[in-house]
């Protein structure tokens, strides 16, 4: 056994030795066109579209769910393939690299939610027995004002996300062909709308299983490069890098450079790594509000709730869920690796000011990988925006041709009639989210925050006492719904005022407390205790449905 | 007439007509009407069988899973913020130990009295407050004390050097900073190096001030950290809290839901629901 370790060594070695050779010298962080990172950029996309076609799906059932016959593991994959978007992939190291500590309530925000989802919801919505977030409320709460609603809640948070996602699309392509950023995201967002449009039907399951282990090569591989590279723990550079955060709050010297020949030092920073450090303008209760809002968020997204179908059983939704964090933490442990060797190879004032959401591949490049495999981490980027935008773009549209057009609009609209809605729709939305992603109002990890702000003070109540309280009633969802709707135009509102500069009475008190990325902390609670109230003075639930949630989602047999 | 339909399982959606909530495509129809009658109340009562509420469990294995879960969420809500907490309640505003040698220095330089090597402190000091950020080094009362220090500090001849080699640096960071670098014996320190073109600022004789208030403000923000043991103590390199919150926080996660999915799937063994259920 010892045998085999050595030769894999020994075989690791020179590979890690030839990836790691310095190829960037000289070449400017950006402002060029790069042949090779376009080509795999390509290569990518192209496999995608055709893992799509091989498995192109034969209806709405299979569409949604890929015929029920994915494994645990390989759902665990599509969750977390689902989840990694560019606010994972870029978003993450860019808030660390900016706010330090307070980037961590991101990371644990990100994951912990998936413990609420898995201890109070995964299984019980896979046998609740509905493809989506929007059909389980209306149902549950039985009230197409209801459906109607959330609906429009669910196109907004695909909105919102999509934005984000633009966002990081538009700078990777700017990265990779050199172009201005607004040309960047109008290029990329045409790509990815048209990459939807083709891919539309296609396998998206298993597509996802395939972009996931593409996304996590294209991240792991630069991290053990860095690590090896630098002499720390390469191993496991999820270790490593412990020695690079002390060298940065201590500004401990390194015989190393980066691949402008800049001494690889940071004068003494504790702000890096020092909770809720004044330096980073973020305090004790941001950092709490923010990892408490983002996890009932992550309880509450639809496109994630949504993955819960594609599993044969309820077991295996326990078990996807397991799987897919897992997955998910092998890159959310290896985020923070980015933002460390980024601030000490970015130090040096020469440097200059570098775009904070693009600080992953900056550092790959600082740190003189070789180009290929920064092309790569590139590619990866983008991939993983695509693969969460053609499905949210997806979600939105068919939430508008499905559970509006179809369910209230026209009942009696035809299969083609519904394709043709959800189409427009599509381009529609991307059209939208393009115009918003030029404003660039914030990071993209801030943005996609909003998403799940949103998400957990309309969505994650009502499914939570949906579940698990059978005198939660429509009345009760309703005034959730209400309250968590007037929080989120309220805070919205506010943000939107104070970017272009219009003074609102109590602005600092509600860019505070109630600020976009994370006002759910207080929404979500308040619109739990509006749904018990009203719940209290309304009509009963139904006995149908107390029975179906009683028999067929709690097992309770009479 | 409550209910008309019991029917539930294989419904597609609901819709809301005058005083009627129709399940299913018109096939199955439950009404609900406004004004309870006896027969409803009674009917209200035997519906109660089907009462589910997270804390009040009807059946041994809900019991059982609601327990599961409840420890579940405990472990998880105390990991996650009861850590973040701990962490606020012991941590001490500690500035850093060149921070708290300018306290020192900061009234000798106001007053003149300070000796070479504490005006080399100083600039060192407002050096590595510059270093820090992007943004501090746009702080022209920050650049005017560290050139008006290194000014003081250097020789005649030396001090119309600092002053060329400042104009020259507002549009050429190549400048040749070499004799400052030597003055203030950073010549080993190529992080501290890297910045003196940066800090430096052309200022007129007359507008040289070692000192400034308006730095207090920076230097506590920047300067004073939150620390405590948790922040202190090394563990594989990272300081512990951090170790904690990004490595050993989402392992633990992940354990939460291993170790919640072999109990369910014990469960589901010991009540025999894993054909009827799932």
């Amino acid at each position: 056994m010892n045998k085999i370790k050595c030769k894999a060594l020994l075989f690791l070695l020179p590979v890690m030795v030839f990836i790691a050779s310095p190829a960037f010298a000289g070449v400017k962080l950006e402002g060029s066109f790069k042949l090779v990172p376009a080509i795999i950029l390509t290569a990518c996309i192209l496999l995608f579209l055709w893992v799509g076609f091989m498995n192109k799906a034969e209806g709405t059932s299979d569409y949604y769910a890929a015929g029920r016959s994915i494994s645990r593991v390989g759902a665990g994959m599509a969750i977390a393939s689902n989840w990694m978007s560019a606010a994972s992939f870029l978003g993450m190291a860019a808030i660390m690299y900016g706010s330090g500590y307070h980037g961590l309530s991101y990371v644990v925000g990100w994951t912990g939610g998936y413990c609420l989802l898995l201890l109070l919801m995964a299984s019980q919505i896979r046998r609740f027995g509905k493809y989506t977030a929007t059909d389980f409320i209306g149902d549950r709460y039985y009230s197409n004002g209801m459906r109607f609603w959330t609906a429009i809640i669910a196109i907004f948070i695909s909105f919102c996300y999509t934005v984000g996602q633009f966002g990081g699309i538009g700078l990777m392509f700017k990265w990779i062909f050199g172009m201005p950023y607004a040309a960047s995201v109008i290029v990329g967002g045409s790509v990815v709308l048209a990459y939807t449009l083709v891919s539309g039907m296609l396998g998206v399951t298993k597509n996802q299983i395939v972009q996931y282990v593409i996304l996590i090569s294209a991240f792991l591989i630069p991290a053990f490069i860095l690590t090896f590279k630098f002499k720390y723990f390469w191993l496991i550079p999820e270790l490593g890098y412990g020695r690079v955060v002390s060298d940065i709050v201590a500004g401990n010297a390194t015989p190393f450079v980066n691949s402008f020949g800049h001494a690889m030092q940071t004068v003494p920073s504790p702000e890096y790594a020092m909770p809720w450090d004044t330096a980073t303008g973020k305090d004790f209760f941001q950092w709490m509000a923010t990892c408490f809002a983002l996890m009932i968020g992550t309880a509450g997204l639809p496109h994630v709730i949504q993955k819960f179908y594609v599993v044969p059983k309820p077991a295996d939704a326990r078990w996807s869920v397991t799987w897919g964090l897992f997955f998910i933490c092998l890159l959310y442990w290896t985020a923070p690796l980015y933002s460390a060797f980024g601030k000490v190879l970015s130090s040096s004032p020469e440097v200059g000011a570098l775009a904070k959401d693009a600080i992953v591949v900056y550092t790959a490049q600082l740190g003189s990988v070789n180009p290929i495999i920064v092309g790569f981490l590139a590619a990866g980027a983008v991939s993983a925006a695509f693969s969460t935008v053609s499905g949210l773009l997806v979600a939105g549209s068919s939430a508008f041709a499905n559970d509006i057009y179809f369910k209230i609009i026209n009942p009696e609209a035809t299969g083609d009639q519904q394709v043709r809605m959800a189409k427009i729709a599509t381009v529609v939305m991307a059209v939208g989210v393009m115009l918003v992603a030029l404003l660039k109002l914030a990071l993209v990890a801030q943005l996609v925050a909003l998403a799940f702000s949103i998400a957990g003070c309309t969505i994650f109540p009502l499914f939570l006492l949906g579940i698990w309280w059978s005198g939660s009633n429509r009345s009760g969802g309703i005034a959730s719904l209400t309250v968590g709707g007037f929080f989120t135009v309220f805070s919205i509102f506010y943000f939107i005022c104070a970017k272009f500069g219009v003074a609102l009475p109590g602005a600092t008190f509600v860019g505070y407390w109630l600020n976009p990325w994370y006002f759910a902390w207080i929404a979500a609670p308040l619109a739990i205790l509006a749904n018990i109230v009203f719940s209290g003075m309304g009509e009963p639930t139904p006995e149908p449905i107390r029975k179906h949630l009683a028999e067929e989602v709690h097992g309770i047999r009479k | 007439m409550w209910p008309a339909v019991v029917m539930m399982s294989g419904v597609k959606h609901a819709r809301i007509t005058k005083g009627l909530v129709v399940f299913g495509r018109g096939d199955k129809v439950y009404s609900e009407n406004r004004k309870p009658s006896i027969k409803r109340r009674s009917t209200m009562e035997e519906s109660r069988s089907y009462e589910v509420n997270f804390f009040k469990p009807s059946t041994p294995f809900l019991k059982e899973n609601l327990r599961a879960i409840t420890i579940g969420l405990v472990i998880w809500f105390v990991a996650t913020y009861g850590f973040q907490f701990l962490l606020k309640i012991v941590e001490t505003p500690t500035p850093e130990a060149v921070y708290t040698a300018y306290q020192q220095i900061e009234p000798k330089l106001a007053d003149g009295s300070a000796t070479a090597e504490e005006k080399v402190a100083a600039a060192n000091t407002y050096l590595a407050l510059l270093g820090k950020s992007g943004a501090l080094l746009k702080n022209d009362a920050l650049k005017t004390a560290f050139t008006s220090t290194v000014y003081d500090l250097l020789p005649g001849d030396g001090k119309d050097t600092l002053m060329a080699a400042a104009t020259k640096a507002a549009t050429d960071s190549k400048v040749d900073v070499g004799f400052i670098n030597s003055a203030l014996g950073i010549t080993e320190n190529p992080a501290m190096m890297a910045v003196v073109p940066y800090a430096l600022i052309a200022v007129t004789p007359d507008k040289l001030a070692m000192t400034d208030p308006a730095l207090k403000p920076v230097m506590d923000k920047f300067f004073i950290h939150n620390q405590s043991f948790l922040t202190d103590t090394i563990v594989f390199g990272f300081p512990f809290h951090y170790l904690y919150t990004a490595l050993i926080l989402l392992t633990l996660f992940v354990l939460i839901c291993l170790v919640y999915c072999f109990v369910i799937d014990g469960l589901m063994k010991k009540y025999e629901m894993e054909k009827s259920f799932e």
